[in-house]
């Protein structure tokens, strides 16, 4: 049998094609309501993934995701594609991103640099969320590395080939390929760790049921 | 656990987290709008405790403020024009009317390098400059090998931008000389302009350098913004070249570095040397920096003994890249004329030494070409067939890598050559013999019937393109809507039919050469795609 996480998630592949985002694009300037609602159920968790992974705070990448959509729509007339609609948008995110932090810097509200372990005592994700996705979002932003956990989420969320990230991010390709399976090795061995656990409970619990 | 498996439970927890907020995007988007002017990046945050500690600050500021004058404290603290430096940190800086600094903000990763701990609010803005430079020294983003920096003054006040440009420009510039190097400042003034704030914010750099970038772009007409954004200061600055006056507000104080790359006069050399020329005997040298498919470049054009030469040469290695030669129109010479070619016999019936004695001749006491019947005669001799052979016969003077040849190309007994025989020497440069696809034998002038019982046992039945393919992507363990950049021939290989197929798919590059008559793959090549 499938388990649980792989059964719910069919169907959770980018399902737009990247003329199609383009074509998305185009008609948000034409002024089209749809076409905005469309684009944001596409990539608002790639958006808000992003942001996470960025500011370590559900709060800010929230109010990032807000801002990234006004911005979104008020400039897609100026919008030229470059057949790469998703790096522009995560573009737009990753600099929202910055300036938030710009401002926070600024503001002296709170320390930029939170530690990694912390974060998520800084982080007030929705209170529906599932406690293995909290887990799951707490070592992949806790467990990795601020470079690591961007391209993870760039690639896994977002759907972003290698090499867009290695540009966006400038940094060379082979650093982005060797970062991104170090750390998709990290979160594997946090699953199978996650799964043996459970398996082991599983085991457990059906043992003492026979009893 | 598969990589893929990894990816989706990442995938569900993101998408899971992530909040359904379109309903107050969309009615942001509607007061936008109507008119009603919000102010997005300065929205407040929804519901967290800081937030609220923010908003009674606010409430408790305001009613201080209008005790003691709203005006005063307004004008302490708005910004009134933004300071960038740019080298590859990119920092800017805000200050008030009164020069004070409001805030520093690290725009990269080097940037928050250069910034460390620093905290420059309340501060003048010539200590903050006077800091950040030091600490850009310290750090080596400014260097013997890379001088530049480019300082942008970003204010509604055009007149009053330009003199703290200047001021600020003077003060950088005094602050780069030392020792070892001195440094090379450009600076501008830059006012409201949207199209800037776009390129600025889609590329993530500073309004100042993508002023930088669009004039260079607009000069040259060559390169485009995405080209050039990944560039440093310095670079740029070398590619502005000496002539600065292209750019409109730009101006410019010392010399860009040099240093990281062989030499102007380096490059010279080696071109010269490839040509093998003395200096004194070449007219019309022009050499200027360039970038071109990722790297800087010098090209090089000069005119020699006749010849216009035109070379890029690797700025970093010297290496070269690529080398032009061409008849100069306006030198005093015989041109090259096809009457001329035509005119000397034809000699395939020749014997082979006087052939090749008529070919060198020429060579040797002029700088002439051998001629298209001397080039054909050669290449017919290689190929080892007569004139009567031949059909779909081509001839084009060509100039490639440095070197002038014939190009010719033509079918003969089943079979396409294509051959490159050198202008001067008559040296057979190139020669590719390839099974003709379309061949038909000469008896086939017959009904199509007749034709195809003919051909039938001559040509083996061969398993097609797409079977090829797919036994490659099957090997590969991919399908075909995963690849990219395909592409399949038909080539003979060892006396080997096969298709040659090559693909990219995920990070990685195939080459397969699968046998076109049994299917069997003869070769299989994996490599990552750099």
């Amino acid at each position: 049998m499938l388990p649980v996480y792989l059964m719910s998630v069919s169907g959770l592949q980018p399902t737009m094609k990247d003329d199609e985002l383009d074509e998305c694009i185009a008609r948000i300037a034409l002024g089209n309501r749809d076409a905005l609602s469309q684009l944001y159920y596409e990539v608002k968790s790639a958006v808000f993934g992003f942001a996470l992974s960025i500011l370590k705070n559900a709060q800010d990448a929230e109010d990032v995701l807000h801002d990234c959509f006004i911005s979104i729509h008020n400039s897609a007339s100026s919008y030229h594609s470059a057949g790469k609609p998703m790096a522009w948008i995560m573009t737009i995110t990753r600099n929202l991103c910055y300036m938030k932090l710009r401002a926070d810097a600024r503001h002296r509200e709170r320390h930029v640099d939170i530690p990694d372990e912390d974060w998520d005592s800084h982080t007030e994700l929705s209170t529906t969320l599932s406690n293995e996705d909290r887990m799951i979002i707490a070592e992949c932003l806790g467990g990795l590395g601020e470079e690591e956990r961007q391209i993870v989420v760039l690639h896994a969320v977002s759907g972003m080939k290698h090499r867009e990230i290695a540009a966006m991010l400038e940094l060379p390709l082979p650093t982005v390929l060797s970062k991104y399976h170090r750390a998709l090795k990290k979160m594997k061995e946090y699953f199978e760790r996650g799964d043996e656990q459970n398996e082991a409970s599983g085991y457990r619990k059906k043992n003492q049921a026979s009893f | 656990m598969k990589h893929q498996d990894t990816e989706r439970r990442i995938r569900q927890a993101f998408e899971n987290a992530s909040p359904d907020i379109f309903d107050s995007i969309l009615s942001d988007c509607q007061s936008r709008q109507n008119g009603t002017v919000i102010m997005y990046t300065e929205k407040k945050s929804y519901h967290t405790f800081a937030g609220k500690i923010i908003a009674a600050a606010a409430a408790f500021v305001l009613v201080v403020g209008s005790a003691l004058g709203v005006h005063a404290y307004r004008s302490e603290n708005l910004v009134t024009a933004t300071i960038s430096l740019d080298v590859n940190p990119c920092i800017e800086i805000e200050v008030n009317s009164k020069e004070r600094v409001l805030g520093v903000a690290p725009l990269n990763d080097d940037a928050r390098v250069v910034l460390g701990e620093m905290d420059f609010v309340g501060c003048t803005l010539d200590v903050t400059v006077n800091a950040l430079i030091g600490s850009m020294l310290r750090n080596g983003y400014i260097s013997e090998l890379s001088n530049s920096i480019l300082l942008s003054v970003d204010t509604k006040n055009e007149a009053k931008g330009a003199v703290l440009e200047k001021k600020l420009a003077n003060e950088i510039n005094i602050l780069l000389q030392n020792e070892i190097f001195s440094g090379a400042v450009l600076s501008q003034t830059i006012t409201e302009d949207k199209e800037l704030d776009i390129l600025a914010e889609t590329y993530g750099i500073t309004r100042g350098k993508a002023e930088l970038i669009r004039q260079l772009v607009n000069r040259s007409g060559l390169h485009t913004f995405d080209e050039l954004v990944s560039l440093s200061i310095n670079e740029l600055n070398l590619l502005a070249g000496s002539d600065k006056n292209i750019f409109n507000r730009v101006s410019s104080l010392g010399e860009a570095s040099v240093k990281a790359y062989i030499g102007a006069d380096n490059a010279k050399f080696i071109a010269l040397d490839h040509v093998g020329a003395d200096e004194a005997s070449v007219n019309e040298y022009e050499c200027d920096m360039d970038y071109e498919n990722g790297r800087m470049i010098y090209d090089i054009d000069f005119e020699y003994n006749g010849y216009d030469y035109d070379y890029d040469i690797d700025a970093e290695n010297g290496d070269i890249l690529r080398s032009d030669k061409e008849h100069d129109d306006d030198y005093n010479r015989r041109p090259i004329t096809s009457t001329e070619n035509s005119a000397v016999s034809a000699p395939e019936t020749k014997p082979a030494a006087d052939t090749a004695a008529a070919i060198r001749q020429p060579s040797q006491t002029t700088s002439y070409y051998i001629g298209e019947a001397a080039a054909k005669s050669t290449a017919l001799m290689s190929a080892g067939v007569t004139e009567a052979d031949i059909t779909e016969y081509d001839c084009e003077l060509e100039c490639d890598d440095g070197r002038t040849f014939y190009e010719i190309d033509f079918k003969a007994g089943g079979y396409e050559y294509d051959c490159k025989i050198e202008a001067f020497t008559g040296e057979v440069l190139c020669f590719d013999k390839d099974r003709d696809d379309d061949y038909r034998s000469p008896a086939q002038t017959t009904p199509a019937e007749t034709n195809a019982l003919e051909t039938k046992p001559a040509a083996p039945t061969y398993i097609g393109a797409d079977r090829a393919k797919s036994i490659a992507f099957s090997h590969a363990g991919i399908t075909a809507s995963d690849i990219s950049d395909l592409e399949c021939e038909l080539d003979v290989d060892n006396g080997r039919v096969g298709y040659e197929i090559s693909f990219e798919a995920g990070e990685y590059d195939y080459e397969y050469y699968i046998d076109a008559i049994t299917g069997e793959i003869i070769k299989s090549e994996k490599d990552r795609d750099d």
